[in-house]
Protein backbone atom coordinates (compact mmCIF):
# COMPACT_ATOMS: atom_id res chain seq x y z
CA UNK A 1 0.00 0.00 0.00
CA UNK A 2 1.48 3.38 -0.93
CA UNK A 3 1.73 6.39 1.36
CA UNK A 4 -1.32 8.20 -0.05
CA UNK A 5 -3.51 5.10 0.51
CA UNK A 6 -2.13 4.65 4.00
CA UNK A 7 -2.93 8.29 4.84
CA UNK A 8 -6.49 7.91 3.54
CA UNK A 9 -7.18 4.53 5.15
CA UNK A 10 -5.96 5.55 8.62
CA UNK A 11 -7.96 8.76 9.01
CA UNK A 12 -10.19 6.88 11.47
CA UNK A 13 -7.31 7.12 13.98
CA UNK A 14 -8.12 10.82 14.35
CA UNK A 15 -11.77 10.08 15.18
CA UNK A 16 -10.73 7.37 17.62
CA UNK A 17 -8.39 9.94 19.18
CA UNK A 18 -11.29 12.38 19.66
CA UNK A 19 -13.37 9.58 21.23
CA UNK A 20 -10.43 8.76 23.52
CA UNK A 21 -10.25 12.45 24.56
CA UNK A 22 -13.95 12.26 25.40
CA UNK A 23 -13.47 9.02 27.36
CA UNK A 24 -10.41 10.46 29.18
CA UNK A 25 -12.29 13.62 30.10
CA UNK A 26 -15.08 11.53 31.66
CA UNK A 27 -12.67 9.27 33.55
CA UNK A 28 -10.28 11.96 34.78
CA UNK A 29 -12.65 14.85 35.28
CA UNK A 30 -10.92 17.04 32.73
CA UNK A 31 -7.22 16.95 33.67
CA UNK A 32 -4.88 14.63 31.76
CA UNK A 33 -1.37 13.92 32.93
CA UNK A 34 0.96 13.90 29.95
CA UNK A 35 4.32 12.16 30.35
CA UNK A 36 7.10 14.73 30.63
CA UNK A 37 4.69 17.65 30.52
CA UNK A 38 2.31 17.47 33.46
CA UNK A 39 -1.37 18.25 33.74
CA UNK A 40 -3.36 19.51 30.75
CA UNK A 41 -6.90 20.75 31.32
CA UNK A 42 -9.27 19.46 28.68
CA UNK A 43 -12.83 20.46 27.82
CA UNK A 44 -14.87 19.39 24.78
CA UNK A 45 -17.54 21.81 23.63
CA UNK A 46 -20.03 22.71 20.91
CA UNK A 47 -20.10 22.07 17.99
CA UNK A 48 -19.82 18.29 17.81
CA UNK A 49 -19.93 16.36 14.54
CA UNK A 50 -20.28 12.58 14.58
CA UNK A 51 -19.73 10.58 11.39
CA UNK A 52 -20.10 6.92 10.53
CA UNK A 53 -16.53 5.76 9.77
CA UNK A 54 -17.70 3.45 6.99
CA UNK A 55 -20.46 5.66 5.52
CA UNK A 56 -19.21 9.23 5.37
CA UNK A 57 -22.60 10.73 4.50
CA UNK A 58 -24.13 9.43 7.74
CA UNK A 59 -23.59 12.46 9.97
CA UNK A 60 -25.00 14.00 13.12
CA UNK A 61 -24.14 17.63 13.83
CA UNK A 62 -24.94 18.82 17.36
CA UNK A 63 -24.72 22.40 18.58
CA UNK A 64 -25.79 24.14 21.74
CA UNK A 65 -25.06 23.57 25.40
CA UNK A 66 -23.17 20.35 26.27
CA UNK A 67 -23.57 18.45 22.98
CA UNK A 68 -21.46 15.60 24.36
CA UNK A 69 -24.03 14.97 27.07
CA UNK A 70 -26.98 14.99 24.67
CA UNK A 71 -29.18 12.06 23.76
CA UNK A 72 -28.37 12.59 20.05
CA UNK A 73 -24.67 12.09 20.77
CA UNK A 74 -25.37 8.99 22.84
CA UNK A 75 -27.54 7.46 20.13
CA UNK A 76 -25.01 8.31 17.41
CA UNK A 77 -22.20 6.61 19.35
CA UNK A 78 -24.33 3.55 20.01
CA UNK A 79 -25.06 3.32 16.29
CA UNK A 80 -21.34 3.21 15.53
CA UNK A 81 -20.66 6.84 14.64
CA UNK A 82 -17.42 8.40 15.83
CA UNK A 83 -16.76 12.04 16.74
CA UNK A 84 -15.15 13.74 13.72
CA UNK A 85 -15.07 17.39 14.85
CA UNK A 86 -15.34 19.01 18.24
CA UNK A 87 -14.41 22.31 19.85
CA UNK A 88 -11.41 21.65 22.07
CA UNK A 89 -10.50 23.88 25.00
CA UNK A 90 -7.04 23.22 26.41
CA UNK A 91 -5.48 24.78 29.49
CA UNK A 92 -1.80 24.49 30.25
CA UNK A 93 0.33 26.51 32.66
CA UNK A 94 -2.24 29.27 33.10
CA UNK A 95 -2.82 29.66 29.36
CA UNK A 96 -5.96 28.61 27.53
CA UNK A 97 -6.58 27.81 23.87
CA UNK A 98 -9.81 27.09 22.01
CA UNK A 99 -9.94 25.46 18.56
CA UNK A 100 -12.10 23.24 16.39
CA UNK A 101 -10.32 19.89 16.09
CA UNK A 102 -10.94 17.87 12.93
CA UNK A 103 -10.18 14.23 13.61
CA UNK A 104 -9.91 13.33 9.92
CA UNK A 105 -6.98 15.67 9.37
CA UNK A 106 -5.89 16.55 12.93
CA UNK A 107 -6.35 20.12 11.68
CA UNK A 108 -7.12 22.96 14.06
CA UNK A 109 -9.27 25.82 12.82
CA UNK A 110 -10.83 28.91 14.38
CA UNK A 111 -8.01 28.93 16.91
CA UNK A 112 -8.35 31.34 19.81
CA UNK A 113 -5.02 31.95 21.49
CA UNK A 114 -4.41 33.09 25.06
CA UNK A 115 -4.27 36.88 25.38
CA UNK A 116 -1.17 38.31 23.70
CA UNK A 117 0.97 40.37 26.03
CA UNK A 118 3.72 41.65 23.75
CA UNK A 119 3.85 45.07 22.12
CA UNK A 120 5.36 45.92 18.77
CA UNK A 121 4.64 44.15 15.49
CA UNK A 122 7.64 41.81 15.51
CA UNK A 123 7.18 40.69 19.13
CA UNK A 124 3.45 40.29 18.51
CA UNK A 125 4.15 38.01 15.52
CA UNK A 126 6.65 35.92 17.51
CA UNK A 127 4.27 35.49 20.44
CA UNK A 128 1.38 34.60 18.13
CA UNK A 129 3.43 31.95 16.36
CA UNK A 130 4.87 30.58 19.61
CA UNK A 131 1.37 30.17 21.07
CA UNK A 132 0.07 28.55 17.89
CA UNK A 133 2.99 26.10 17.90
CA UNK A 134 2.44 25.43 21.60
CA UNK A 135 -1.18 24.46 20.91
CA UNK A 136 -0.15 22.11 18.11
CA UNK A 137 2.49 20.59 20.41
CA UNK A 138 -0.12 19.97 23.11
CA UNK A 139 -2.43 18.23 20.64
CA UNK A 140 0.52 16.26 19.24
CA UNK A 141 1.51 15.13 22.76
CA UNK A 142 -2.05 14.08 23.54
CA UNK A 143 -2.14 12.15 20.25
CA UNK A 144 1.18 10.48 21.04
CA UNK A 145 -0.16 9.49 24.46
CA UNK A 146 -3.24 7.97 22.82
CA UNK A 147 -1.12 6.12 20.23
CA UNK A 148 1.14 4.65 22.91
CA UNK A 149 -1.85 2.56 24.00
CA UNK A 150 -3.78 2.41 20.71
CA UNK A 151 -0.90 0.71 18.91
CA UNK A 152 0.06 -1.61 21.77
CA UNK A 153 -1.47 -4.95 22.86
CA UNK A 154 -3.09 -3.00 25.76
CA UNK A 155 -5.59 -1.59 23.27
CA UNK A 156 -7.40 -4.83 22.45
CA UNK A 157 -6.82 -6.35 25.87
CA UNK A 158 -7.79 -3.45 28.10
CA UNK A 159 -8.55 0.00 26.71
CA UNK A 160 -11.01 -0.93 23.95
CA UNK A 161 -13.09 -3.10 26.34
CA UNK A 162 -12.99 -0.25 28.90
CA UNK A 163 -14.21 2.24 26.26
CA UNK A 164 -17.01 -0.16 25.27
CA UNK A 165 -18.04 -0.40 28.91
CA UNK A 166 -17.92 3.40 29.12
CA UNK A 167 -20.32 3.58 26.18
CA UNK A 168 -22.67 1.40 28.24
CA UNK A 169 -22.40 3.85 31.11
CA UNK A 170 -19.63 2.29 33.18
CA UNK A 171 -16.83 4.78 33.82
CA UNK A 172 -13.35 3.40 34.36
CA UNK A 173 -11.55 3.95 37.63
CA UNK A 174 -9.00 6.81 37.35
CA UNK A 175 -6.26 4.71 38.92
CA UNK A 176 -6.82 1.89 36.45
CA UNK A 177 -6.73 4.47 33.64
CA UNK A 178 -3.41 5.84 34.89
CA UNK A 179 -1.91 2.36 35.08
CA UNK A 180 -3.16 1.49 31.62
CA UNK A 181 -1.62 4.66 30.20
CA UNK A 182 1.68 4.41 32.06
CA UNK A 183 4.76 3.65 29.92
CA UNK A 184 4.53 -0.06 29.06
CA UNK A 185 7.60 -1.12 31.10
CA UNK A 186 6.37 0.41 34.37
CA UNK A 187 2.84 -0.91 33.82
CA UNK A 188 4.25 -4.42 33.34
CA UNK A 189 6.27 -4.07 36.52
CA UNK A 190 3.20 -3.06 38.48
CA UNK A 191 1.14 -5.92 37.07
CA UNK A 192 3.87 -8.43 37.96
CA UNK A 193 4.11 -7.04 41.47
CA UNK A 194 0.43 -7.81 42.08
CA UNK B 1 -6.90 37.37 8.13
CA UNK B 2 -3.54 35.70 8.20
CA UNK B 3 -0.25 35.20 9.91
CA UNK B 4 -0.03 38.68 11.38
CA UNK B 5 -3.62 39.41 12.46
CA UNK B 6 -7.06 37.89 12.66
CA UNK B 7 -8.34 34.37 13.02
CA UNK B 8 -6.06 31.36 12.91
CA UNK B 9 -7.30 28.92 10.31
CA UNK B 10 -4.05 27.45 9.15
CA UNK B 11 -3.14 24.10 7.63
CA UNK B 12 -0.03 22.52 9.08
CA UNK B 13 2.63 20.93 6.89
CA UNK B 14 5.87 19.15 7.67
CA UNK B 15 8.81 20.12 5.46
CA UNK B 16 10.71 17.11 4.14
CA UNK B 17 14.38 17.37 3.17
CA UNK B 18 17.58 19.12 4.12
CA UNK B 19 18.04 22.88 4.23
CA UNK B 20 21.02 24.46 2.45
CA UNK B 21 23.94 25.80 4.49
CA UNK B 22 23.41 29.45 3.65
CA UNK B 23 19.65 29.45 4.05
CA UNK B 24 19.02 33.20 3.81
CA UNK B 25 21.05 33.85 0.67
CA UNK B 26 20.03 30.66 -1.11
CA UNK B 27 16.35 31.03 -0.36
CA UNK B 28 16.19 34.75 -1.14
CA UNK B 29 17.59 34.00 -4.61
CA UNK B 30 15.08 31.19 -5.12
CA UNK B 31 12.17 33.32 -3.91
CA UNK B 32 13.12 36.07 -6.37
CA UNK B 33 12.91 33.52 -9.21
CA UNK B 34 9.31 32.71 -8.30
CA UNK B 35 8.17 36.19 -7.34
CA UNK B 36 4.60 37.01 -8.31
CA UNK B 37 4.36 38.54 -11.80
CA UNK B 38 1.22 40.67 -12.36
CA UNK B 39 -1.04 39.70 -15.26
CA UNK B 40 -1.06 42.00 -18.28
CA UNK B 41 -4.10 42.28 -20.57
CA UNK B 42 -1.99 42.08 -23.75
CA UNK B 43 -0.62 38.69 -22.70
CA UNK B 44 -2.63 35.51 -23.15
CA UNK B 45 -2.02 34.20 -19.62
CA UNK B 46 -5.24 33.99 -17.62
CA UNK B 47 -3.55 33.18 -14.33
CA UNK B 48 -0.35 34.03 -12.46
CA UNK B 49 0.98 32.66 -9.17
CA UNK B 50 4.05 33.53 -7.11
CA UNK B 51 5.43 34.90 -3.86
CA UNK B 52 4.67 38.27 -2.29
CA UNK B 53 5.30 39.79 1.14
CA UNK B 54 3.41 38.20 4.03
CA UNK B 55 0.19 40.12 4.70
CA UNK B 56 0.99 42.52 1.80
CA UNK B 57 -0.13 41.10 -1.56
CA UNK B 58 0.94 44.24 -3.45
CA UNK B 59 4.43 44.29 -1.96
CA UNK B 60 6.62 42.43 -4.44
CA UNK B 61 9.86 44.08 -3.38
CA UNK B 62 11.03 41.31 -1.07
CA UNK B 63 14.12 41.71 1.08
CA UNK B 64 15.59 39.40 3.77
CA UNK B 65 14.17 41.71 6.47
CA UNK B 66 10.65 41.16 5.18
CA UNK B 67 11.05 37.41 4.69
CA UNK B 68 13.14 36.23 7.65
CA UNK B 69 12.15 36.85 11.24
CA UNK B 70 13.98 34.76 13.88
CA UNK B 71 13.47 31.09 12.98
CA UNK B 72 10.58 31.97 10.65
CA UNK B 73 10.44 32.43 6.90
CA UNK B 74 7.22 34.25 6.02
CA UNK B 75 5.71 34.79 2.57
CA UNK B 76 2.41 35.31 0.85
CA UNK B 77 1.25 33.06 -1.97
CA UNK B 78 -0.52 35.31 -4.47
CA UNK B 79 -2.66 33.95 -7.28
CA UNK B 80 -4.35 36.31 -9.76
CA UNK B 81 -6.85 34.92 -12.22
CA UNK B 82 -9.09 36.43 -14.87
CA UNK B 83 -12.61 35.11 -14.46
CA UNK B 84 -15.26 36.36 -16.86
CA UNK B 85 -18.93 35.53 -16.48
CA UNK B 86 -19.71 32.91 -19.17
CA UNK B 87 -22.83 34.85 -20.22
CA UNK B 88 -20.71 37.98 -20.86
CA UNK B 89 -18.14 36.03 -22.90
CA UNK B 90 -20.93 34.43 -24.94
CA UNK B 91 -22.71 37.74 -25.60
CA UNK B 92 -19.47 39.54 -26.56
CA UNK B 93 -18.49 36.70 -28.89
CA UNK B 94 -21.91 36.68 -30.54
CA UNK B 95 -21.80 40.43 -31.10
CA UNK B 96 -18.26 40.33 -32.52
CA UNK B 97 -19.11 37.39 -34.79
CA UNK B 98 -22.16 39.19 -36.13
CA UNK B 99 -20.05 42.30 -36.88
CA UNK B 100 -17.40 40.24 -38.69
CA UNK B 101 -19.96 38.32 -40.73
CA UNK B 102 -21.52 41.58 -41.90
CA UNK B 103 -18.15 43.18 -42.63
CA UNK B 104 -16.92 40.21 -44.69
CA UNK B 105 -20.36 39.41 -46.13
CA UNK B 106 -19.98 35.81 -44.95
CA UNK B 107 -22.79 33.57 -43.74
CA UNK B 108 -20.49 31.40 -41.65
CA UNK B 109 -17.12 32.09 -40.05
CA UNK B 110 -14.28 29.63 -40.48
CA UNK B 111 -12.80 27.79 -37.53
CA UNK B 112 -9.64 29.95 -37.57
CA UNK B 113 -11.73 33.14 -37.75
CA UNK B 114 -13.71 32.01 -34.71
CA UNK B 115 -10.53 31.20 -32.77
CA UNK B 116 -8.98 34.56 -33.64
CA UNK B 117 -12.20 36.34 -32.70
CA UNK B 118 -12.29 34.60 -29.33
CA UNK B 119 -8.74 35.72 -28.58
CA UNK B 120 -9.64 39.31 -29.50
CA UNK B 121 -12.77 39.23 -27.31
CA UNK B 122 -10.87 37.77 -24.32
CA UNK B 123 -8.13 40.38 -24.71
CA UNK B 124 -10.75 43.14 -24.75
CA UNK B 125 -12.35 41.65 -21.63
CA UNK B 126 -8.94 41.51 -19.89
CA UNK B 127 -8.67 45.27 -20.48
CA UNK B 128 -12.10 45.88 -18.97
CA UNK B 129 -12.00 43.52 -15.99
CA UNK B 130 -9.53 43.34 -13.13
CA UNK B 131 -8.16 39.88 -12.31
CA UNK B 132 -9.46 38.22 -9.18
CA UNK B 133 -6.74 38.17 -6.52
CA UNK B 134 -6.12 35.63 -3.79
CA UNK B 135 -3.28 35.93 -1.30
CA UNK B 136 -2.59 33.43 1.46
CA UNK B 137 0.07 33.80 4.15
CA UNK B 138 2.53 31.11 5.10
CA UNK B 139 4.99 30.92 7.97
CA UNK B 140 7.73 28.29 7.90
CA UNK B 141 9.63 27.55 11.10
CA UNK B 142 13.01 26.56 9.68
CA UNK B 143 14.20 25.03 12.97
CA UNK B 144 11.14 22.86 13.49
CA UNK B 145 10.65 22.09 9.77
CA UNK B 146 6.97 22.96 10.11
CA UNK B 147 4.95 25.28 7.94
CA UNK B 148 1.58 26.93 8.57
CA UNK B 149 -0.51 27.98 5.57
CA UNK B 150 -3.52 30.20 6.19
CA UNK B 151 -6.02 28.26 4.12
CA UNK B 152 -7.92 24.99 4.45
CA UNK B 153 -8.72 24.82 0.72
CA UNK B 154 -7.38 21.63 -0.89
CA UNK B 155 -6.91 23.44 -4.21
CA UNK B 156 -4.80 26.18 -2.63
CA UNK B 157 -2.83 23.64 -0.62
CA UNK B 158 -1.97 21.82 -3.85
CA UNK B 159 -0.88 25.09 -5.47
CA UNK B 160 1.31 25.83 -2.46
CA UNK B 161 2.92 22.38 -2.51
CA UNK B 162 3.75 22.69 -6.21
CA UNK B 163 5.21 26.20 -5.97
CA UNK B 164 7.05 25.37 -2.74
CA UNK B 165 8.73 22.34 -4.30
CA UNK B 166 9.71 24.34 -7.38
CA UNK B 167 11.08 27.18 -5.24
CA UNK B 168 12.89 25.35 -2.47
CA UNK B 169 13.37 21.81 -3.79
CA UNK B 170 11.64 20.42 -0.68
CA UNK B 171 8.41 18.49 -0.30
CA UNK B 172 5.52 19.33 1.98
CA UNK B 173 3.60 16.66 3.90
CA UNK B 174 0.18 17.78 5.06
CA UNK B 175 -0.61 16.88 8.66
CA UNK B 176 -2.93 13.87 9.07
CA UNK B 177 -3.44 11.12 11.64
CA UNK B 178 -1.00 8.87 9.76
CA UNK B 179 1.68 11.51 9.05
CA UNK B 180 1.57 12.80 12.65
CA UNK B 181 1.79 9.24 13.99
CA UNK B 182 4.70 8.30 11.73
CA UNK B 183 6.60 11.42 12.84
CA UNK B 184 5.86 11.12 16.52
CA UNK B 185 6.49 7.43 17.19
CA UNK B 186 9.90 6.59 18.56
CA UNK B 187 9.31 2.93 19.16
CA UNK B 188 9.76 0.28 16.48
CA UNK B 189 6.97 -1.92 17.81
CA UNK B 190 4.52 0.99 17.63
CA UNK B 191 5.76 1.95 14.15
CA UNK B 192 5.16 -1.63 12.97
CA UNK B 193 1.71 -1.63 14.59
CA UNK B 194 0.87 1.62 12.75
CA UNK B 195 1.30 -0.18 9.42
CA UNK B 196 -1.25 -2.82 10.46
CA UNK B 197 -3.73 -0.72 12.41
CA UNK B 198 -7.43 -1.22 11.61
CA UNK B 199 -10.64 0.49 12.67
CA UNK B 200 -12.04 -0.70 16.01
CA UNK B 201 -15.71 -1.29 16.68
CA UNK B 202 -16.68 0.54 19.85
CA UNK B 203 -20.36 -0.24 19.79
CA UNK B 204 -20.01 -4.03 19.56
CA UNK B 205 -22.29 -6.01 21.84
CA UNK B 206 -23.88 -2.90 23.24
CA UNK B 207 -27.41 -3.45 24.35
CA UNK B 208 -27.83 -0.78 27.00
CA UNK B 209 -27.14 2.91 26.88
CA UNK B 210 -24.51 5.30 28.26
Amino acid sequence: MDLVDRIETTRFLGSEFVLWLWFSRDVLGGVLELPGRGGVELALESPLLLVDPVADTERVNIRGFDPLGSLEAEHALLRGKLPRKVALRLGFQQSEWLALLDGASLGLSGVKLPALLSEGEEEHFHERMRLLEQLHDLVQDLYRHFLSVRLSPRWLDELLPAMRRWLRGEVMDAEAYAELHAPSSSAKRRRKAR
Amino acid sequence: MGALHGSLNASKFYVEGELPKDVRRTYMARIQLRLFQPLRPEQEAEESAGWCAVGQPFDLDLSPDKVFNGPYLSLGLRIDRYRFPPAVVHAELEQAAQGLRQKRAQEQLSRSQKAELKQRVLQALRRRYLPRMQAVDLVWNLDRRELYFWSQSSGLRERLSALFELSFGLELALDSPYVAAARTLQNRALEAALQQVALSAFHEDIRGSR
